[in-house]
């Protein structure tokens, strides 16, 4: 920061009692708050190239909801374009490798309404918003994971999975047979992921549980809320999907 | 069951998310120990962060990327992001009034029973827990712009329209109802029409 900037201090917005952003993100709200338009567009492109640092997208929501309030639409336009030009490659990641098999209309609209809760949220203005200002990633990657539960929800209402029943213990056989992960190259946990995320949302969690956290059936059933014969059933019927897609051994 | 804000999750969460990813995190089921209301959330987002670390290696595919950066710049224009001229709110009934709608027309062009409408109305529900899905086709309903809605959304609660009182002290509405539980007790809503909120 230059020191004529550091002598025309700005008092940034307070956050309620007990709540703070970085210094670093403070620091950098303090340097761009005095800039002019195209100044302001050069400073938010910014990389992390030697030398300078690149505005981190705390300060965004801050410059954003300030300009906002200042009544500065053409200033707060070009940091919400800058929001979604960094946003959107972590969220049509998230969709497009997350949700496979889910048809594109379901795709779209989970797209779509992880960018609504986020702008939702950064327009806003309330104390129940300003952690966007602390941890913008985990903010939006929460607001995604929800997202991205309701397109499961949704899909597999209109393409609901049977179930299979099964009581032959052959879920365990092929569980033990997955891949052992430690072992596994970046390719292969990929494609596994793949498999994984083409099971409906219980499924999903009920292996995860199963194979990544070593819970026992008992256990996931208590999570669930139900029997031990279903958590059998779905990490059958889970394992027959995975070995369609995925090719598990068996 | 204890209500969460948004806020909340989102520090709780956080904490999670940073101990997750750390060399020694701590078993999923010292977390759920620690919050049982979250129990069904931990396990979702654990789930969700081993699909999110492959989606990030992976990256999008040129045209899904293309198409999504599409929708957000979409979303982005309807919002009128910045729009430092938006109008003032008076109450939702005069916005449909000025739309050339009835409120029950507005309610049902947005998936909502006019119960709800009306507890939005009088901002009787936390603005923090109304999806933002719903506040953006009302405000296109309206033909307002989103932030002028939420803006409206986020003041204190109001009377209702007309009623009469007659007590000692001045009557005071009680707001910050959560959307969920405001949409569960909405007797003029379907089932299938209350899914979609959820």
């Amino acid at each position: 920061m230059n020191a004529n900037i550091t002598d025309n201090i700005t008092p940034l917005r307070p956050l309620t009692a007990g709540r703070y952003r970085t210094p670093e993100v403070e620091a950098q709200i303090r340097e761009a708050l005095p800039l002019h338009l195209t100044q302001l567009a050069t400073t938010i492109h910014r990389t992390n190239a030697p030398g300078e640092h690149a505005i981190k997208e705390e300060v965004l929501v801050y410059l954003l909801r300030h300009f906002q309030r200042e009544g500065r639409p053409h200033d707060a336009n070009v940091v919400a374009e800058e929001i979604t030009a960094r946003t959107n490659r972590f969220i049509a990641a998230w969709v497009d490798k997350g949700l496979p098999g889910v048809a594109v209309l379901h795709r779209e609209r989970c797209v779509e309404d992880i960018y609504l809760e986020m702008w939702t949220a950064l327009q806003s203005d309330a104390p129940g918003y300003e952690f966007w200002e602390i941890a913008f990633w985990m903010c939006l990657k929460r607001r995604a994971a929800n997202a991205a539960k309701q397109a499961r929800r949704s899909a597999y209402q209109e393409a609901p999975m049977v179930y299979m029943s099964g009581d032959t213990g052959e879920e365990m056989s092929l569980l033990d047979r997955m891949p052992d992960r430690s072992a596994q190259d970046t390719q292969s946990r990929i494609e596994l992921q793949d498999a994984l995320n083409r099971l409906p949302d219980d499924q999903r969690t009920a292996v995860f549980l199963f194979y990544h956290e070593s819970w026992s059936q008992q256990q996931i059933a208590a999570q669930f809320g139900v029997s031990d014969r279903t958590i059998r059933n779905w990490l059958s019927a889970a394992m027959h999907t995975l070995r369609d897609y995925y090719g598990v051994r068996a | 069951m204890m209500a969460r804000t948004d806020e909340e999750l989102d520090r709780i969460f956080a904490a999670f998310d940073e101990d997750r990813r750390s060399a020694k995190p701590r078993p999923l089921s010292a977390w759920i120990a620690e919050h049982p209301d979250l129990s069904a959330s931990f396990a979702h987002w654990a789930t969700e962060c081993q699909s999110l670390q492959a989606a990030e290696e992976l990256g999008p595919t040129a045209e899904f990327e293309r198409r999504s950066l599409q929708i957000g710049s979409a979303v982005l224009a309807r919002l009128r992001f910045g729009d430092g001229a938006a109008a003032q709110i008076s109450s939702l009934n005069d916005a449909a009034r000025a739309a050339g709608a009835h409120p029950k027309d507005v309610a049902r062009r947005s998936g909502i029973g006019i119960t709800l409408f009306a507890k939005l109305n009088r901002r009787l529900i936390d603005s923090e827990t109304i999806p933002g899905r719903l506040v953006e086709l009302l405000a296109d309903t309206l033909r307002v712009p989103a932030s002028s809605l939420l803006a409206y959304l986020a003041q204190p609660p109001m009377l209702a329209e007309g009623a009469a009182y007659r007590a000692a002290k001045a009557p005071e509405a009680v707001g910050g109802q959560p959307f969920g539980d405001a949409l569960r007790e909405c007797a003029d809503m379907t089932e299938e029409q209350k899914r979609q909120w959820l």
